[in-house]
């Protein structure tokens, strides 16, 4: 039942007029068809019904609901700036089908543009009301243009699917994006960092315990080398030192005075004594020592008088000695060193030397790696040209004779002058310089007593621990390279190992740490909390993979081929938009399946919006044109109504149905009739102009 | 004809006339995959979560 009650008032400036409503409307059934004159009131009351109903709120919804031309009568009605009409109205609504019990009710009043909305007397808002009811407010036009309107309204709805795939996508997205912060996920990299880290930790131990080992062998090997490098050269000097005594004894009736030259034949003696132990040892070093020449030398130098020599021959037969050593050396550094080959090693050696000295960058765990191939490399080449390392000792040795040259000059000028100081006898003379030699010898043997002396204790200490032979030959076998330099290399060796054991320690601790700090954030997310759905990241990658292919689709892909509809645009671009248009026709022609031409139902078989043709089983193609008003409104409006939300309550006001005679508009009233039984329809009102008044019920 | 037009809609279709363009639009996709997970999402509308477990249980299954 609908109880109604309105008064519309117009202003023209000089006076104010009241239309009331009619009273053949103040009562009247849910469902009706209404018809009248103009002025009657049957539009005002449409009005009032679709204002109760939010009609301009459904409109900005969707502006296909209400008639364009109608929804700007409804903004006239409650325009509050619009002094010359203005509306007041009691909407009452009661409603009891399909088990529901409704009362709805609306009251505005005259100087308000406010309504007064209460639904089983609760008081509404839109959201609320939306969600059970719609409304339809329209004036049927024709069936065709309904056809072209469910273009425009699947578009419609390709766009809400769109946003709702959308959103989910959206929701989906961020739900993977919190997948990729799975501790259990990252845990996994994580143990993988660890176990490297503990692989390189294991490497960067057992080479902090090689290296220190080893240098910590090759320190006690030095204090062998040592005793054996003191006690070799003691067994040297020792006759030589006995024969200058035995001499000096028999000078011993000499007088002993001070002499300017008995310092520096002192001094030529010192001299003596460690340039021609440097020299020997250089020639030892590159093993030519043994070369025939050199042997032969080397015999004559045992064999040479020395104080004789200087003394009374100039120094010739020991110039003549290490100028024939000068000469085999210049032989054989010919033969053995390639003068180009030589600068490329000893660039590659110095180069090599200075990366030894930064073994942070070695141990580096960047470059490292490629550093050591490139040491590897450099060792490589020098391995090959290993005469050229000669070339270093080569030089050495020639230094060392341009030192026992000068100091033979020196010597032999010295013992010059000491016979040519007239205050000395020749006896006092030999005395002299023989005591210069002893105290040389003197000097050199006891340091070198000394350090024997140092050694050997040292020597004691560590053979409380070990056997010295045992470990000769361990070390010989495990560090053979390292064992055969000379004391100097070795010296050199073990200050790089010093270097390369802290290195080593700072690499084995730095990696600790790291295989800590892993196993601690490792316990920290074996603790921590999954996200949703951690389980199954993988197929949510797939499911975003498909939802990629649907989005496009529904986004892109189906949007342009709706502008190419919507455009008239007979061309496809390709097979796919020919399905999906045939397809779409399909479902409009679905949504009419009857259509009355002319008089007669026909069966839809397919609608064509392009080409304006509807095609029926029975084989009839019929153009758009050609369908009359009144038919045409007939099943433009039965198209409506079957479209209605059933699962809503369906307010559908219908304004000038013309052109419809009795044989048209009876399905509609059937139709409105049922659909009001079972629930779907809330009110429906159809009006329609005619010279007399009738309010005829659709539900009798 | 209103009765023959109900009827031979939800004859065709089998679905409420509500869903119609669903279906039109679910049938345009490209796999049948495609098409569950397009249905699946419209049904459960406003049920992400719940979406998210039949779709996983649905990749599930066409993995067996």
């Amino acid at each position: 039942m609908i109880e109604y009650k309105s008064k519309l008032v117009e202003y023209d400036k000089v006076s104010t007029k009241p239309y009331p409503s009619s009273d053949e409307l103040n009562c009247i059934d849910n469902a009706v068809l209404i018809e009248g004159p103009n002025d009657f009131g049957k539009s005002i009351l449409l009005h009032c019904i679709a204002l109760s109903a939010y009609g301009l709120d459904f409109y900005k919804e969707d502006p296909k609901k209400i008639n364009e031309e109608l929804k700007k009568k409804l903004d006239w009605l409650i325009d509050p700036e619009m002094e010359f009409s203005k509306i007041e109205y009691n909407l009452i609504v009661t409603y009891n089908r399909g088990g529901d019990e409704i009362n709805f009710t609306c009251n505005k009043s005259l100087d308000s543009s406010e309504f007064d909305r209460k639904l089983n007397d609760n008081r509404l808002i839109f959201n609320n009301f939306k969600k059970d009811f719609n409304l339809i407010y329209d004036i049927p036009s024709n069936p065709t243009k309904r056809l072209e309107e469910l273009l425009v309204e699947s578009e419609v709805k390709l766009n809400d699917i769109h946003n709702i795939v959308d959103n989910f996508n959206n929701y989906l997205t961020e739900i993977n994006s919190l997948l990729d912060e799975d501790p259990k996920e990252k845990l996994k990299n994580y143990e993988k960092v660890l176990i490297n880290l503990k692989e390189n930790k294991e490497t960067a131990e057992k080479k902090y315990g090689n290296v220190q080992e080893e240098r910590a062998t090759l320190k006690k090997y030095q204090v062998i080398k040592e005793l054996d490098a003191c006690s070799h050269s003691l067994k040297e000097k020792y006759p030589k030192f006995n024969e200058v005594k035995k001499e000096l004894s028999s000078l011993k009736g000499a007088k002993v005075k001070k002499s300017r030259s008995k310092s520096v034949i002192r001094k030529f003696y010192v001299n003596s004594e460690n340039y021609n132990e440097e020299l020997f040892d250089h020639l030892e070093d590159i093993g030519i020592n043994t070369e025939k020449a050199i042997e032969k030398e080397l015999a004559k130098f045992k064999k040479l008088d020395m104080a004789n020599d200087i003394q009374n021959n100039e120094g010739k037969g020991y110039y003549s000695i290490i100028y024939e050593i000068e000469m085999c050396c210049n032989q054989l550094q010919t033969e053995v060193v390639n003068p180009e080959i030589n600068q490329n090693v000893e660039f590659l050696i110095t180069l090599k030397e200075v990366i030894d000295k930064r073994p942070d960058v070695i141990d580096n765990d960047d470059i490292g790696p490629d550093i050591k191939i490139f040491l590897e490399t450099i060792d490589k080449y020098l391995t090959q040209h290993a005469d050229s390392e000669f070339q270093e000792n080569f030089d050495n040795i020639f230094d060392v004779i341009n030192k026992i040259k000068t100091n033979i000059t020196d010597g032999v000028e010295a013992y010059s002058n000491l016979s040519k100081d007239e205050n000395l006898t020749e006896s006092e003379s030999n005395y002299e310089s023989l005591s210069a030699k002893y105290d040389a010898l003197d000097i050199r043997i006891k340091a070198l007593e000394k350090d024997e002396k140092k050694w050997a204790a040292e020597l004691k200490k560590l053979e409380k621990d070990m056997d010295t032979e045992t470990f000769k030959t361990v070390v010989r076998h495990k560090y053979g390279d390292a064992a055969k330099l000379s004391l100097k290399d070795f010296s050199e060796h073990l200050h790089s190992l010093d270097a390369r054991t802290r290195s080593a320690r700072k690499s084995f601790h730095d990696i600790e740490i790291k295989v800590d700090a892993q196993e601690k954030l490792i316990e920290e997310l074996q603790n921590a909390k999954r996200p949703k759905f951690s389980a199954d990241k993988d197929i949510i990658t797939n499911i975003l993979d498909e939802l990629n292919s649907i989005i496009f689709n529904t986004g892109n892909q189906f949007k342009t081929y709706f502008k190419s509809l919507s455009s008239s645009n007979s061309a496809v671009e390709n097979d796919k938009e020919e399905k999906f248009r045939q397809s779409l026709f399909r479902y409009i022609s679905t949504k009419t399946p009857t259509i009355n031409h002319a008089g007669n139902d026909y069966e839809v078989e397919l609608i064509d919006p392009i080409k304006k043709t509807i095609t029926t089983k029975d084989g009839r193609t019929i153009d758009f044109q050609s369908f009359g008003t009144g038919r045409s409104q007939s099943a433009s409006l039965l198209n409506r109504i079957n479209s209605l939300d059933p699962k809503k309550k369906n307010i559908v006001l219908f304004d000038e149905i013309a052109h419809m005679d009795n044989k048209s508009l009876q399905p509609i009233k059937d139709r409105l009739k049922e659909l009001y039984e079972n629930g779907t329809i809330f009110i429906a009102i159809l009006v329609q102009k005619a010279d007399e008044i009738k309010v005829q019920s659709l539900l009798t | 004809m209103y009765k023959e037009n109900e009827e031979k809609v939800l004859r065709n279709n089998n679905k409420k006339l509500k869903d119609d363009f669903i279906e039109f639009l679910v049938e345009q996709q490209s796999t049948d995959i495609q098409k569950e997970i397009l249905r699946n999402i419209i049904e459960c509308e406003g049920e992400d979560e719940k979406t998210v477990k039949i779709l996983i249980e649905l990749m599930k299954k066409r993995k067996k």
